[in-house]
């Protein structure tokens, strides 16, 4: 693999070109018969988990990946790292294709995953650094060096000698935080770094992230759900579904959808009967519980169909506001076609 | 390859980590392999009213029956590596990550387990040696005891190469229990 070469490419740490993956998963029906009769004969499914997946990311950019459970987040991850090999198309990161599995790519890379403890239960976190240091040959100084700038930078110095499984889930995020760039790496990938995190520890984390950003300068890849993380952290945005990258831009240029819809939150006395009147105009609710309901709708039509609602719902309270990010994502994720 | 010392001397710190599991699980094992094979050799030798069986004095036959099981459990292990089930739960996608050899990360941790149980061993030795009868008859020297633990490092390298290749099968078949079974046969 050649390494990058115009002035242009020197900046783009990350490209990847047409990534495709399809899985191949059996079909598990109900029931004992369907058990037995799957002893001898299965059926498959395949599921394309990425098509033509395409997109770059420079030094120090974080790019914020979004879409629903299973769009193909984690599977793009895998593969951008090195974990899982794509069928088709290309990525190039650092000069390297990432599932060839270069020793000096692995050095370069780093892959936090929130859903899942890289560092070892039983041991406390300083142990695990020092296997880590060994791991990635890191020389002595600049071990140290990096390890206090990460452990101050964390507020987790008293933490260090204490067994990982006896830490909090933020302090044990923030070790996880620290295994993951003990190394230095040129490209993160941080996949949901703050699920499960009371709202201290998230602000915290996201807080170190752009500090870190701003001193190290990787190309960073992150997944969430919260939109929190997304907006302080990601300048550009790429909104997933189901394997497509759907929309790929400035965060920005997605808050101008914001400006152009309303949301309308109404509050109801009993549970409704029908939405009859919402599905012929096109817009889908959401209902947060049976007596409140969440309707996106355009802001120059906001008033009128807030009028009418009243007339037809048993309606306790309304409130109308602008969109949030959240609803505008997943308005982009349930209307816009590829 | 400083990693791999690292990777066997965290494996044999988790093991020590619980320090009532540990003294429960080296004493424990020890004399209860010890006890079964004293009392079962004691009642046959002294039911038979013999100073032999089959060329084996009482205390060559309970060396034989306390060493054999050790040196089994020192070269298998725990019958496999743990891979299969990293493959099953996604927990080797760590492994994957790391600049390392990841068998290499797994032979360094079953090595670990070896260890241990030859901990274990050289303690039940000394109570052998305390309490049954020292081990002149059997003339140990520095070589056989270079050679020994050559062998079963040696016979671990084996069946850990057999073991990964079986649980290497989870990446097509999620479940490979049985194969597993079938190993030791």
């Amino acid at each position: 693999m050649t390494t990058v070469t115009s002035k242009r490419s020197n900046r783009v740490m990350i490209r990847v070109k047409d990534l495709s993956k399809t899985f191949k998963v059996h079909k598990k029906l109900p029931g004992l018969k369907n058990s037995l009769i799957g002893l001898f004969k299965r059926e498959y499914i395949i599921k394309e988990a990425l098509q033509k997946v395409s997109f770059h990311v420079e030094a120090g950019e974080i790019l914020g990946l979004v879409g629903a459970n299973g769009a193909g987040k984690t599977t793009l991850v895998k593969i951008l790292s090195g974990i899982m090999e794509p069928d088709s198309g290309s990525a190039e990161i650092l000069g390297y294709t990432p599932w060839q599995r270069k020793h000096n790519y692995k050095k370069q890379i780093s892959l936090l995953m929130g859903q899942k403890a890289q560092l070892w239960w039983d041991l406390p976190a300083e142990d695990c650094f020092v296997l880590l240091k060994e791991i990635y040959e890191i020389p002595l100084s600049r071990y140290n060096n990096t390890l206090q700038y990460l452990v101050e930078k964390l507020g987790v110095q008293k933490q260090l000698n204490i067994q990982i499984r006896r830490l909090s889930l933020g302090e044990r995020m923030k070790m996880e935080l620290i295994a993951s760039l003990l190394h230095e790496p040129k490209i993160v990938f941080l996949d949901e770094p703050t699920i499960g995190l009371d709202l201290t520890a998230q602000r915290a984390i996201r807080e170190f992230i752009l500090e870190y950003r701003r001193s190290h300068r990787p190309a960073m890849i992150l997944t969430s759900h919260y939109m929190e993380d997304i907006q302080q952290l990601c300048k550009r945005l790429a909104i997933m579904r189901e394997g497509q990258i759907i929309y790929n831009g400035s965060l920005e240029g997605l808050q101008e959808n914001r400006k152009q819809s309303k949301s309308l939150v109404f509050i109801l006395k009993e549970p409704l009967k029908e939405t009859k009147y919402l599905e012929s105009l096109g817009i889908q609710p959401t209902f947060e519980n049976l007596l409140k309901v969440k309707v996106i709708v355009p802001k120059e039509s906001a008033l009128d169909i807030a009028s009418d609602l009243l007339k037809i719902w048993p309606v306790m309270d309304l409130s109308m506001s602008d969109d949030d990010l959240g609803s505008v994502i997943e308005s982009v994720m349930r209307m816009k076609t590829p | 390859m400083r990693w791999f010392f690292h990777v066997l001397s965290i494996e044999l710190r988790k093991t020590i980590s619980y320090r009532l599991d540990f003294w429960l699980n080296l004493i424990g094992s020890v004399l209860s392999q010890f006890a079964v094979s004293y009392f079962l050799w004691k009642s046959i030798f002294e039911y038979n009213n013999v100073a032999e069986i089959r060329g084996y004095t009482f205390p060559a036959m309970i060396f034989y029956f306390f060493t054999a099981p050790f040196i089994e459990k020192a070269t298998l292990g725990d019958g496999e590596t743990g891979l299969s089930r990293e493959i099953y739960d996604g927990g080797l996608s760590k492994l994957l990550l790391y600049p390392i050899s990841t068998f290499g990360y797994k032979f360094a941790q079953s090595l670990a387990g070896t260890f241990i149980y030859i901990t274990q061993y050289l303690l039940g030795l000394l109570i052998y040696v305390l309490f049954i009868g020292s081990l002149e008859s059997f003339s140990i020297g520095a070589q056989s005891i270079f050679l020994f633990l050559l062998l079963i490092l040696l016979a671990r390298v084996i069946s850990f190469l057999l073991q990964v290749t079986l649980e290497s099968v989870a990446f097509w078949a999620d479940n490979v229990w049985s194969l597993m079974v079938m190993l030791p046969f």
